[in-house]
């Protein structure tokens, strides 16, 4: 049983070390040569750790020079720009078959033990921060105590570092050893790390490590309030901890060019600059197989944009050479046909999101919320709805109808689930409803049983939702004699309806479905179809905002499913409990999935090589990321 | 003092039969044979009047409402009214019907008229039922097929609606309560700005701050909350209505603005004072002796408010103001165009812009013509 | 003249008051806040937003403090220190964040401006004496198919023709290579090639307008009896017209002159977001939205400010223009 984990962890080890022997003599950009030879620079191989990571190239060999150009939408879009570079220990590959695999990254190497409470990682040996000061444990330890525990810092610390209830124990073995101790087992560990150390703490705090040498001077522990304050000042915030986090101008990697990073790329000209740019990182750790250092790429660079329709005008002028991001489906038939002017390709990659509606089942309507919980009616709202014709306007013909269940490629993938109450039939609709005693009357709709006419606010969010699509799901009820009045409000709205459950039904993503075990919460209800039911759930009761679901509910046993594929003791035990949990969720069908497996349109120019052609577009495997931006090259 | 007006003015003065019936005539008489003189504005006359019967004959006149969807036939491209086949024989007024497919690249849907399939127009069919102004059933159209295929000459758009059918039901509601807007700011300006100008002093103080004030308020976290406020429940023609007065309470700050700049100018002219010493009444010099002064300016900038208000709403959607279904609106038809894959590749959803061009012209050549006519010294 | 000019600007402070503290409540109108505003955009951006952010935000920044004493907080740093706060979103002060903008903006507003004066009112002018000829009728239907689309859509519709028939290189100030290059004169030659674009949008649909409030200005004045007495003198027509009617026209011209005083500051928002322009107007939208307070008070009592002023000068004008008039 275990040994499938240490399998994993053993072959990413091996991915990681088919390496170089040390005869090899490395490669490095013409740009850093420069500086190497004007003795700016030490040489590649004492900026190269010992044994340096090795990335694997989607095509050949490439070669060094270029700028990346690409377009950003303003301070907000953290990460357009964080997903390209971010690293962390470990992440998720997906590999030109679809498959997806851990890796490691930073590391060495990592094992879990026998009853995996306990983690050891190892970082790779020599490697450095962009400064050139070495990354060591040391880095570890300043994170673990100085930030992660440090209630001022993090007063919500990641509650994926959490189990049973306690933050992990940190226990450094040597300088490049570390090892990470749980209350309970967490044989899922690995896979949550690898997708939930992203964004937060993400590569604004990169998992574990932090680069201490630099940050120390920004904590009052290590340094005299005065000379803190006149930092404050100089940088314009209101305290010293308005330097630190996502904004902060000291700590957020894309806003400050001083801070040291261990990504490819680190920020040249910080947003909210009408162009950021992003330059190669010289003591990047990572190489292609023949020991070039990469990214093969110098710069990148994000043009700012304040509408769709500006960037769109940005790609088909050919000044965008990689952008997947703010691309909608829609408007594949346009960009394809400007290819040749603006020379570029568009690459359709396949979306792991769905397209999806969350039902209130907390309701606080006493009528809805009783129908709303009824699983005829779920079926009723689900088969009113022509799937086909979505797909033929708002997608081009591109997506397949879906109900929101595991993608493909997922470990719970479940063809019989994904296809469940998504064909069109108005007439099993219509007789579900009068199966519930919903009467049809004259004016084609129905009555509930207080005596009004039945009729469903469908809250959608703009920009985020083709109104198209709220428009169709209106007409198909309509037939079945429900009254839909489509709702558009914006995403700050949105996200306060989902959170107090004042809504009726909501136009959602469901994402994360591909590899649902690293972060479930979605499924389980928040800020979806149950967010009271989740923060219950989630605050074993203790939250003030939880609402505990009655007795006999049957989210309390997608709850129990989850608890124990979070505190399994081996990765087969988790599965199952996992597979419990997706078992539950088909059975009665809270999202009700639309269509999904899109096409996301990838503008890619023709003088990029490497591009992988067909991937996934997905959360957990970080988008434009899933494409490797450091083995992109310019073709000579 | 152009040419135009020199040369009508002979066309009147020759034969001295007519020259009698001019100095009988009553002066209502005489502006209209003025305004009948006036072609583009007889025309704009006549076009509007014909506006107006289309939408209100909505549910007659549109071959099917505004939301029947068919997604079978996306983005279809206007339909070419042809009276001779292929063999060049005459078969009436019929369209061909489309194939349609999809472009293997690109993804586009493709139309391609197939000639054997004549589709005929035929007109006072029976076809999808209706009730009229909410009232009464009905299914007769004014024209339509009488087979399974549809018609669409004006195309259709990205859920296969069409676009003959939605333009001519969001002109019966751009038409009509959007001018309401227009109408109320201009009531609303007009006669703040001549109080302002005509009495100066504390009363021009009071109405110019209060001008400021209003224009320094900032709009969009207004119709926010104003969008969150309106619940989803209220008539969406309320709703709308309830928009347009907002927009009008707001705009009505230039006319205002303007018209009082100009009574501060005219205010001490002979013909005001003349007026004022004759004891006639205030009211009475402002809308008699002083507004008339300005028709011209005050029908521009009518006519220039007509688009900005049918159109204030289309800024307005994507707060969540706009209409919803069942109606729909010249604004929010153009709120849908609003992106390049329109422009590039479905022009043809522009027409509402194209309808709001023609209104609008209409008006200005029908204000233009009437002021002509009413005015005694242009003759 | 002078006491009236001092009367108004002893008015302008408590009507600046009175915008501040009417715009600081209406900015709190949508439902919301900045916490919860900034906490929708994280998850939309594919963050996993740790339970309690919205909270701490919220504590952080004291949004949790009731309205009045934010806002005596905030007009305070104002006037005593002259600080505008630190706006929510970019975690900078908001004068960075403004005067960074304003140069641009107000070179762009200001020779968009100029460019619908100098279209407009001469052939305004010459519409009205030329009433009803071929180019009057040109221009009346040409104005209104300006008018007839929205601004955003004329805007993206004249980008695509120039882009898709003219091969142009539309949107933005500068080509990628110049963005971030420093002034030259290169850089002056690549921003003016760059320029004309975005102007001639501004402009187009700003001169549609004006053309037509100035023909019937024209049209109010020539129909009047000097005017011919005028012409009967002997002057030739041009002469006339340029040195009377035109003068009177522009009244209604003048009395909302200064309200583009603010327009300047504030830029032309929908078209500079569709023309990517990087002015302050999309800066203001985006605060407004995002519910960052602080930066959208700023703005808009500046907005305030200089709308007053811009009546100001506006009434000053109007009496240079026209001895007739008197504010009393």
């Amino acid at each position: 049983m275990q040994n499938k984990l240490m399998k994993v962890a053993f072959l990413s080890t091996l991915l990681s070390m088919t390496s170089l022997s040390m005869a090899f003599a490395f490669n490095e950009s013409p740009m850093l040569k420069a500086l190497v030879d004007a003795g700016k620079l030490p040489p590649v191989d004492q900026r190269l750790p010992k044994k340096p990571a090795v990335i694997p190239v989607y095509g050949e060999i490439g070669t060094y020079g270029g700028t990346l150009r690409r377009a950003y939408s303003g301070i907000g879009d953290r990460m357009g720009s964080t997903k390209l570079v971010e690293e962390r220990a470990i992440k998720l590959q997906q590999s030109l078959d679809g498959k997806v695999d851990l890796v490691n990254r930073f590391v060495e190497s990592w094992s879990a033990n026998a009853d995996s409470t306990e983690f050891t990682f190892s970082l790779l040996d020599g490697m450095k921060w962009s400064d050139g000061q070495p990354v060591t444990t040391d880095d570890v330890k300043f994170w673990y105590e100085d930030i992660f525990l440090n209630s001022e810092l993090s007063p919500a610390p990641p509650g994926f570092l959490f189990s049973g209830g306690k933050p992990f124990k940190l226990d450094v073995v040597d300088k490049r050893t570390f090892k990470v101790k749980f209350e309970q087992p967490y044989a899922l560990f690995p896979y949550v790390l690898a997708v939930q150390s992203t964004g937060w703490p993400g590569l604004d705090k990169p998992s574990f490590i932090q680069p201490a040498h630099y940050l120390k001077k920004f904590l009052p522990k290590y340094t005299k309030p005065e000379e803190l304050d006149a930092i404050v000042k100089a940088k314009g915030v209101a305290n010293w901890r308005g330097l630190w986090d996502l904004k902060g101008p000291i700590q957020a990697w894309w806003l400050n060019p001083d801070l040291p990073v261990v990504t490819a790329y680190k920020v040249v000209t910080p947003p909210p600059a009408s162009t950021i740019v992003f330059e190669r990182n010289p003591y990047y750790w990572a190489t292609d197989k023949a020991g070039n250092q990469l990214p093969y790429i110098d710069r990148i660079e994000g043009k700012l944009f304040q509408d769709h329709q500006a960037l769109n005008l940005m790609v088909v002028q050919g000044q965008i050479d990689f952008q997947s991001r703010f691309l909608e489906a829609r408007d594949y038939p346009l960009l394809k046909e400007n290819e040749k002017a603006g020379n570029y390709t568009v690459h359709p990659w396949k979306s792991g999101e769905n397209l999806a509606m969350f039902v209130n089942i907390e309701s606080k309507d006493p009528v809805k919320a009783k129908l709303f919980n009824d699983v005829r009616f779920r079926e009723a709202l689900s088969v009113a709805i022509d799937r086909e014709a979505i797909n033929e306007t708002v997608f081009s013909g591109l997506a397949t109808p879906r109900s929101a269940s595991p993608a493909k490629g997922s470990p719970y993938y479940d063809a019989d689930f994904e296809k469940k109450w998504t064909g069109f039939d108005i007439n099993r609709a219509n007789a579900l409803l009068d199966q519930l005693g919903l009467k049809k009357g004259a004016d084609g709709f129905r009555t509930g049983p207080d005596g009004k006419r039945l009729s469903l606010v469908l809250e959608t969010v703009e920009p985020n939702f083709p109104p198209e699509m709220a428009e169709l799901v209106r007409q198909g009820w309509q037939q079945a004699g429900i009254e839909g009045l489509v709702r558009t409000v914006d995403e700050n709205a949105n996200l306060s309806h989902l959170k107090n459950s004042e809504f009726d039904v909501s136009m959602g993503y469901a994402d994360r479905l591909l590899m649902p075990q690293a972060d479930p919460t979605l499924l389980l209800g928040r800020e979806s179809y149950a967010n009271g039911y989740f923060e219950w759930f989630n605050s074993d009761g203790k939250s003030p905002s939880g609402v505990e679901p009655p007795a006999d509910h049957p989210i309390r046993k997608l709850f129990a499913a989850w608890k124990g594929a979070s505190s399994a003791k081996t990765i087969d035990e988790a599965n199952k409990k996992m597979n419990e949990l997706i078992g539950v969720m088909k059975d009665n069908v809270w999202m009700i999935g639309l269509v999904g497996e899109s096409v996301t349109p990838f503008v890619v120019s023709n003088k990029i090589g490497n591009f992988p052609d067909v991937m996934t577009n997905e959360e957990a495997l970080r988008n434009e990321g899933n494409a490797i931006p450091a083995q992109l090259y310019f073709k000579k | 003092m152009t040419e135009t007006t020199l040369n009508d003015m002979q066309d009147v003065e020759t034969g001295t039969g007519r020259e009698e019936r001019v100095y009988q005539a009553t002066p209502a008489q005489l502006m209209w044979w003025r305004f009948k003189r006036h072609k583009v504005a007889m025309l704009s006359g006549i076009i509007l009047i014909a506006a107006y019967l289309i939408v209100a004959l909505a549910e007659f006149v549109a071959p099917y409402d505004a939301f029947e969807a068919n997604s079978r036939s996306t983005l279809q491209p206007p339909q070419a009214i042809h009276f001779f086949d292929e063999q060049g024989s005459f078969r009436g007024p019929f369209v061909y019907g489309f194939k349609r497919g999809r472009d293997p690249v690109t993804m586009r849907p493709i139309y391609v008229a197939d000639t054997t399939k004549v589709i005929p127009i035929n007109f006072f069919v029976r076809g999808q039922a209706y009730k009229f102004w909410g009232l009464f059933e009905g299914n007769l159209h004014l024209y339509g097929t009488t087979g399974p295929d549809r018609i669409n000459l004006l195309g259709t758009d990205t859920l296969g609606r069409d676009m003959v059918s939605r333009l001519i039901h969001g002109g019966r509601i751009s038409l009509s309560v959007g001018l309401i807007g227009v109408a109320v700011s201009f009531v609303l300006g007009i006669t703040l700005g001549s109080i302002s100008g005509y009495f100066g002093g504390i009363t021009d103080n009071i109405v110019q701050r209060g001008m400021e004030f209003l224009r320094s308020i900032p709009t969009i976290p207004l119709w926010m909350g104003l969008a969150a406020a309106l619940p989803i429940t209220w008539d969406p023609l309320f709703v709308y209505f309830l928009v347009t007065l907002l927009l009008s309470l707001i705009g009505w700050t230039y006319v205002a603005r303007t018209v009082r700049g100009r009574f501060l100018s005219i205010k001490n002219e002979d013909f005001v004072l003349a007026a004022r010493f004759c004891g006639t009444s205030e009211a009475k010099i402002i809308t008699r002796h002083m507004l008339p002064s300005m028709t011209s300016y005050i029908i521009a900038a009518l006519t220039l408010a007509v688009p900005d208000m049918i159109l204030g709403e289309t800024a307005l959607s994507f707060l969540g103001l706009g209409l919803r279904p069942p109606v729909v609106s010249w604004g929010v038809l153009l709120q849908d165009a609003q992106n390049l894959r329109t422009i590039a590749q479905a022009p043809w959803l522009l027409a509402p812009g194209a309808a709001i061009v023609i209104i609008v012209l209409a008006f200005n050549f029908l204000g233009d013509g009437l002021r002509d006519a009413a005015d005694p010294y242009s003759k | 003249m002078i006491s009236y000019i001092l009367n108004r600007i002893a008015w302008a402070v408590p009507m600046l008051f009175l915008v501040s503290v009417a715009s600081f409540a209406v900015i709190q109108l949508p439902p919301g806040d900045f916490a919860s505003a900034m906490v929708a955009e994280m998850r939309t951006q594919g963050d996993v937003v740790p339970e309690g952010t919205e909270e701490r935000i919220r504590h952080e920044y004291g949004l949790d403090r009731p309205i009045y004493e934010q806002y005596v907080s905030w007009m305070g740093k104002i006037v005593l220190h002259g600080d505008f706060g630190t706006s929510l979103g970019f975690n900078q002060p908001v004068s960075n964040l403004i005067w960074d903008r304003l140069f641009l903006t107000v070179s762009i507003s200001l020779a968009s401006l100029i460019l619908t004066w100098v279209i407009a009112i001469p052939i305004g002018v010459y519409a009205a004496a030329r009433q009803y000829s071929f180019l009057d009728y040109f221009f009346t239907i040409f104005g209104f198919i300006g008018r007839g689309f929205p601004e955003f859509l004329s805007a993206l519709i004249l980008m695509w023709f120039a882009y898709s028939w003219f091969g142009m290189n539309v949107g933005g100030l500068f080509s990628p290579e110049m963005q971030n290059a420093p002034w030259s004169l290169a850089k002056v030659i690549d921003l003016a090639n760059h320029l004309w674009i975005p102007l001639l949008v501004l402009a187009s649909s700003g001169a549609a307008g004006l053309i037509r409030i100035v023909r019937a200005n024209m049209l109010d004045e020539l129909n009047k009896p000097y005017v011919e007495t005028a012409l009967s003198q002997g002057l030739t027509e041009w002469s006339v017209i340029w040195r009377y009617p035109v003068r009177v026209a522009l009244n209604p011209f003048i009395s909302t002159i200064g309200w583009a005083l603010p327009a300047l500051i504030s830029g032309d928002v929908i078209t500079s977001v569709v023309l990517n322009l990087p002015t302050t107007g999309p800066l203001l939208l985006k605060a407004l939205q995002s519910q960052d307070m602080y930066l959208s008070g700023a703005f808009i009592l500046i907005l305030g400010a200089f709308t007053i002023i811009g009546t100001i000068v506006s009434d000053i004008l109007l009496a240079i223009s026209d001895p007739r008039i008197r504010y009393r």
